[in-house]
């Protein structure tokens, strides 16, 4: 009797990426519940419009590349991409904002490049560095917190607001944002004021930004989740916020008046989301033990050097593009040393 | 990390190591160590490959239609290296031809068939008394130790007499006994343990004393054998013996790998390219050494051996499988294949190789025949692009950087990926079982090592070719050197004999000047123009 022949393993591997990929959309999702339950329902609509452009534009490069959309359309990694974008725009941009931020994320970023696993850059941060670049007035319009809102939107209001660009509301833009805590810290110490004279201002919470802690608390729960079920490991994560805690604890004891709370660092802006979901990305990111470490703590420092010198508020995506410039060579000279072999 | 420099103050097996990576695999052992090992019935028919070992091609020492006894050998290597052949029962050879054999190079090689006459009648040569292995010298064990025809029976096939014999810069002080097996489904060391651990610790006793200078020997054990240890303890105080340890090691594939275990029991790596006995140290598999002991008390020389027959099949077991028996036979002996079976193995499910022949038969490595079910398999033809995702690298026990590697093994970069380690790969498979784009990497291995391995050769042609050249450029530059050297000698030569013409003309011509001036000046005119 014949039977079939194969090369061992002849056991099944354990896992998929369209598993990973799945695994990392559920622990993000948390985190964008709350980040609706404080900045309101245009995150549900900017998430579903990133979901909308980042598949037509995946499928059309599939086709156009003659590659089999079916396996390529249910690895989930264009919804990753999407969501990842999508939480890091405010919720009011116009619904172009999306197209443009995809664009660039899912046919340049990605399939120009080659399409999934050959992305030298991180998709979402692309999306997000053409859009702050070329439309940086786009990230002044952040709603605020649920508890600081002037104006109740309804969904229909929000709905007109995305597709017409028209701020519908009396006031104008200024009823409708309030500038972010990292904003606010940037235009106050601009203006010579004490780290502890801008914080009164309403917008900062316990540690972080009103709102925006919680969202990064959620996040990082997500993410422990995440490092629990072996998707992500913990030395990005731990490097970055490490580096982030070790570089301004030093300076916030020096002079509390002009640097602000390490945890202030943490719980605002995108640094948790950065520590455990896009630093993570493995594709652009670094893979020898060593080299994650040094990605996640260049990653922080370069992060920490925009938000204190550049002239962004934030600076993670800059800083991950930046150290995925990095990441070929990074691990390059951080092979481990293989078995058997001497230093 | 688990770099951690070996302590001299611990003996070997005392403190655990770790070994980097690896993975929990589910076990799938018991099923088949619900009965206690017996021999399946005599087949039919025996097909004895004539290569059952590492090393030298054998040449078959019997006739088609001859008779043979128990014990007499069919079959030596043709030089030195390499290990006997014996016959594994009585009976008359019908053929010796080309039969299908488990190689991933030789899909066929020279086997003997072997009618077996029931009569089970051993040869001369295996009932003569022998002295007590106590009273023999290193030298007379290891002799009848290639007598019998042993070899690694963990599946390396490596001849023993050869792994014991040798100079090494260290005397050989610990003697490890594989009894961590690692891979799923496979349980025949385990059974063996069970039921002689007095018997394998002899041969581990008679294998110490070839070497001479053994301190320590170490039993190796999977964590779950608690079982067998007990059973070990046992013996160990019949045996009685100072040296012996038994040590139970966490239970993480691959650490039953040679190199993995020498790690985990002393802390140190084997150096890439190299052997145990670089550091002192001697590895064998339990079943290696309980052939010893059969053959240096029992006077059997390797004629059989444990054999797991498990996964879907009806009912899965251990059996005492006479060398030759085919896999055909010893399915049917335990009740057949589950329904809808398309795979069998030799080995487990992680680095077994597959056998698309039940013709098949039973050969000296063959530890494990595993039939799987079509939904147990992996899909080989379906893989997504890689994602850098890395867990192949925290996963290797080598340490290597697999996707780098599968990426320079596609694009053909060899140097990359010689520069890689390729060749420390271990081929475990952690690798592929870990992949989320179902990439078959270690199939990839075994194409890069075969590439880098035919490169290797070019590459020594090529420098021999060079070598060739420059050599042949250099004869033929001393050549010109030399004819030029001649011709430079000749003109010199030629110039000299001119000049000493001239001198001697000139000395001529002066000498009839003077009779010239003498007699008749004209005479010397027409004496010039003549000569």
């Amino acid at each position: 009797m014949k039977f079939s022949w194969s090369g061992a393993p002849h056991v099944p591997a354990q896992t998929s990426v369209a598993n990973v990929m799945l695994q990392v959309l559920l622990a993000l999702t948390p985190g964008v519940i709350a980040l609706s339950w404080f900045f309101g329902i245009g995150v549900w609509i900017q998430l579903l419009l990133a979901l909308l452009f980042a598949y037509g534009l995946e499928y059309l490069m599939l086709r156009w590349r003659r590659q089999p959309v079916k396996p390529f359309i249910t690895d989930y990694s264009a919804a990753v991409t999407a969501m990842l974008f999508a939480v890091c725009i405010p919720p009011l941009s116009p619904w172009w904002a999306s197209l443009a931020g995809m664009l660039f994320a899912i046919v340049i970023a990605k399939h120009l490049f080659g399409g999934l696993g050959h992305n030298r850059f991180n998709p979402a941060m692309v999306g997000m560095a053409v859009l702050l670049i070329s439309f940086p007035q786009l990230f002044t319009h952040w709603s605020p917190p649920r508890e600081l809102a002037e104006v109740q939107l309804s969904l229909s209001q929000v709905l007109s607001i995305i597709f017409t660009g028209n701020p519908i509301v009396t006031g104008g833009w200024d009823a409708l944002t309030l500038a972010t805590p990292l904003d606010t810290l940037r235009t106050g110490s601009a203006r010579g004021l004490l780290v502890t004279e801008v914080r009164v201002a309403p917008i900062f919470g316990t540690f972080g930004g009103l709102g925006w802690e919680w969202v990064a608390n959620w996040y990082l729960l997500g993410g422990l989740w995440l490092m629990y079920r072996g998707i992500i490991h913990w030395r990005v994560p731990v490097a970055l916020l490490a580096t982030v805690v070790l570089l301004t604890t030093p300076l916030y004891l020096f002079d509390p008046d002009a640097n602000p709370l390490p945890l202030q660092h943490i719980f605002s802006g995108a640094t948790v989301l950065a520590a455990f979901f896009i630093a993570t990305d493995p594709v652009s990111g670094c893979s020898t033990p060593r080299g994650q470490l040094l990605f996640g703590c260049g990653v922080a420092a370069i992060t920490l050097a925009i938000r204190r010198w550049g002239a962004y508020p934030d600076g993670v995506a800059f800083a991950i593009l930046i150290m995925n410039m990095f990441a070929p060579l990074i691990d390059r000279y951080t092979r481990p040393r293989v078995f058997g072999h001497s230093e | 990390m688990s770099s951690v420099p070996a302590s001299r103050t611990h003996a070997p097996g005392e403190f655990l190591h770790n070994f980097h990576g690896g993975l929990k695999l589910r076990h799938y052992k018991r099923m088949s160590c619900l009965h206690p090992v017996t021999r399946p019935p005599m087949p039919e028919h025996l097909s004895l490959a004539l290569k059952q070992h590492v090393g030298d091609r054998s040449i078959a020492l019997v006739k088609p239609g001859q008779q043979v006894l128990k014990g007499e050998v069919l079959a030596r290597p043709a030089s030195g290296f390499g290990a006997l052949l014996h016959a594994p029962t009585s009976g008359r050879i019908a053929a010796i031809d080309e039969q299908p054999v488990i190689s991933r190079q030789h899909p066929v090689d020279t086997c003997i068939t072997l009618i077996p006459d029931d009569r089970d009648e051993w040869h001369s040569d295996c009932q003569r008394m022998i002295p007590d292995w106590r009273q023999m010298s290193g030298e007379e064990l290891l002799k009848r130790i290639a007598d019998a025809g042993i070899v690694g029976l963990g599946g390396a096939v490596f001849p023993t007499h050869r792994k014991l014999k040798g100079h090494w810069a260290q005397p050989i002080k610990t003697l490890i006994l594989n009894g961590a097996e690692c891979e799923p489904y496979i349980s025949c060391d385990e059974m063996l343990m069970r039921e002689h651990p007095e018997q394998i610790l002899l041969g581990a006793q008679i294998v110490a004393r070839t070497l001479g200078t053994v301190e320590h020997i170490v039993i190796a054990l999977e964590d779950q054998m608690g079982e067998v240890e007990d059973d070990f303890k046992r013996a160990q105080r019949i045996v009685d013996d100072p040296r012996i340890a038994i040590c139970r090691v966490r239970k993480i594939y691959p650490e039953g790998g040679e190199r993995q275990l020498i790690k985990v029991l002393t802390g140190l790596e084997v150096p890439s390219g190299g052997y145990p006995q670089q550091l002192g140290i001697v590895c064998l598999n339990v079943g290696t050494a309980w052939s010893v002991k059969r053959a240096l008390v029992d006077r059997v020389p390797l004629i059989e051996r444990y054999v797991t027959v498990t996964g879907a099949v009806q009912e899965p077991r251990n059996w005492l499988t006479l060398l030759g028996t085919p896999v055909r036979h010893l399915i049917e002996a335990s009740g057949g294949l589950q329904p809808q079976v398309n795979r069998l193995v030799m080995g487990g499910p992680v680095m077994g190789m597959a056998i698309s022949d039940d013709a098949i038969s039973v050969t000296k490595g063959f530890n494990c025949l595993l039939a799987l079910r079509p939904e147990q398999l992996r899909d080989p033809t379906h893989s997504m692009p890689c994602i850098n995702c890395s867990e192949c690298v925290r996963v290797c026990p080598a340490r290597l950087m697999p996707q780098l590697l599968y990426h320079s093994i596609r694009t053909g970069d060899i140097r990359q990926t010689s520069e890689l380690a390729l060749f420390d790969c271990i081929e475990c498979g952690c690798c592929d079982l870990v992949c989320p784009s179902h990439i078959p990497l270690t199939e990839y291995f075994r194409l890069g090592k075969s590439q880098l391995r035919s490169s290797l050769r070019e590459q020594q042609r090529a420098s021999k070719s060079e070598q060739r050249h420059q050599a042949r450029n250099q004869r033929l530059e001393a050549q010109q050197a030399l004819r030029a050297e001649r011709r430079a000698a000749r003109q010199q030569a030629a110039a000299d004999q001119q000049q000493a013409q001239q001198t001697i003309a000139a000395a001529l011509a002066r000498v009839r000047g003077k009779q010239a001036r003498g007699s008749a000046p004209q005479a010397d005119d027409s004496e010039e123009s003549g000569a």
